[in-house]
């Protein structure tokens, strides 16, 4: 993914307790600290694999890749720079790039459509027993910005789902729904505007 | 066009940049951009903030505890491959610490020469299972990646086969050392793969296999070697076929493990 490349720096107005404890795990783990790995593991584990099963609606190739992805984090937590995102948006990156990368495989081609015509959000009926003790301020966090993409006209939303869950380019949205390529920018330009302020407002 | 109307369409772009969702020129554009614009590389960071969030909005998962318990086993064992000097020597070492705490117990109970003739034995003894331990977990490795390797070319027959890849067709018919033989190549350029089919192949002497090759300009390049059922017929998958289609794809009879160039006959060709 592109984002993986960017250089530049970011501006980190109050910096959250736990991000900085991820800083701090991270650099243990680049020094091949295993219990920082573990502990990494534990906070952030069942966020990614969320995020792999909502892109991958299979739970078995999720969990492979959860794997593979925090292999990744262990073998290269030392090129991890404090300066694009913060450790679990790193980790998010990591996870979503591996599963484009699969969703972008032939054999994952009618998967996706699949994945797709019934767009995130919607409310896939989870085969799965939920996350275990989730920490009362991830879930909060998380409501928030369900919140956020609540509030954005549908349109705006399923344009912003298919090209982050889907791990379609603008084209492809645009193909995908039917839409000129035009309005697929401009939705995804105006949802992202509004769910960012939405996001910073709360 | 101007800096400044460059500057307002790349701020524009960044958002879907986050998202993954620009097109291969627009991630150019940014990311020229990005390298001499400060402003803008604050302004991607506050939209990776919300793509962020976007990705931790999906329902968390519990991972099945078998994901934990095989990545710690292979952090401690050295997956890092920069650190491998320092962690396979974790499980001799603990077993060395093990013995000579035992020759230590020993040699208070004053056991010393007997002891350290039987310990030596035990040494020897550990020493081997280690190394066979080590060799079976190679192994066990080498299977595992073989097995997701055939999963992987299964998946990819089976969507070849079901024609949900564009692909082309190349048949091959048999030469004179096998004329009744058939080979149906199906390509899928896109991923650079195929799928090749035979029919009806010769049984081959102990110690041969078929090797496929590709003829660009002459010049033959392998595709891989396969050997065939009882009844004659073959299924194998090539990776990485060449990105210019062949002039043509042919089939020799060579030793075991292929050859580099052809040297055996010839049974197929088209």
């Amino acid at each position: 993914m592109a984002a993986d490349r960017t250089p530049g720096s970011r501006f980190m107005p109050g910096t959250r307790p736990e991000e900085s404890d991820d800083m701090a795990l991270v650099g243990r783990i680049a020094r091949g600290d295993s219990a920082a790995f573990a502990a990494f593991y534990d906070r952030h584990a069942s966020q990614v694999l969320g995020l792999l099963f909502k892109m991958l609606r299979r739970r078995a190739e999720a969990e492979e890749m959860l794997q593979e992805v925090f292999l990744q984090v262990w073998r290269e937590a030392e090129r991890y720079r404090a300066g694009g995102s913060t450790p679990r948006g790193w980790v998010f990156m990591l996870a979503r790039s591996r599963a484009i990368d699969r969703l972008r495989s032939s054999s994952a081609r009618r998967r996706r459509e699949e994945a797709t015509a019934a767009p995130a959000g919607s409310g896939v009926p989870s085969a799965v027993a939920p996350a275990g003790p989730e920490r009362l301020e991830e879930r909060e966090r998380r409501r928030r910005v369900a919140d956020a993409l609540a509030e954005l006209p549908p349109e705006q939303r399923t344009a912003i789902e298919h090209a982050f869950f889907g791990g379609l380019s603008h084209r492809e949205v645009a193909d995908r729904l039917g839409e000129p390529l035009g309005t697929v920018k401009s939705r995804i330009l105006l949802g992202m505007r509004k769910l960012r302020r939405s996001l910073e407002a709360s | 066009m101007s800096t400044a109307d460059r500057h307002r369409v790349v701020e524009e772009l960044l958002p879907a940049y986050a998202l993954g969702a620009a097109d291969e020129g627009e991630v150019r554009r940014v990311e020229a951009h990005l390298a001499e614009c400060e402003g803008c590389r604050g302004e991607l960071a506050a939209w990776q903030g919300s793509t962020e969030a976007l990705a931790a909005s999906a329902e968390p998962m519990e991972p099945s505890p078998g994901v934990r318990e095989r990545l710690l086993a292979e952090v401690s064992g050295g997956a890092r491959p920069e650190r491998s000097d320092a962690a396979p020597s974790r499980a001799p070492f603990r077993i060395a610490a093990m013995i000579a705490l035992a020759a230590l117990a020993l040699a208070a109970l004053g056991w010393s020469t007997l002891g350290q003739r039987a310990l030596r034995d035990e040494v020897g003894a550990l020493e081997t299972q280690v190394a066979e331990l080590e060799t079976r977990l190679a192994r066990a490795d080498t299977e595992l990646a073989r097995s997701r390797s055939e999963l992987r070319s299964a998946e990819a027959v089976l969507a070849l086969l079901a024609g949900s890849s564009p692909s082309r067709d190349v048949l091959l018919a048999g030469l004179e050392a096998a004329p009744n033989s058939r080979g149906r190549l199906i390509v899928d350029p896109d991923h650079r793969r195929a799928v090749f089919l035979a029919g009806r192949l010769p049984p081959l002497e102990e110690g041969r296999v078929y090797q496929l090759w590709s003829l660009k300009d002459g010049q033959p390049a392998s595709a891989g070697v396969f050997e065939a059922v009882a009844d004659g017929t073959a299924i194998h998958v090539v990776e990485d076929v060449p990105e210019e289609a062949p002039d043509a794809w042919a089939v020799t009879i060579e030793p075991e493990g292929g050859v580099p160039s052809p040297t055996g006959p010839m049974v197929l060709m088209g």
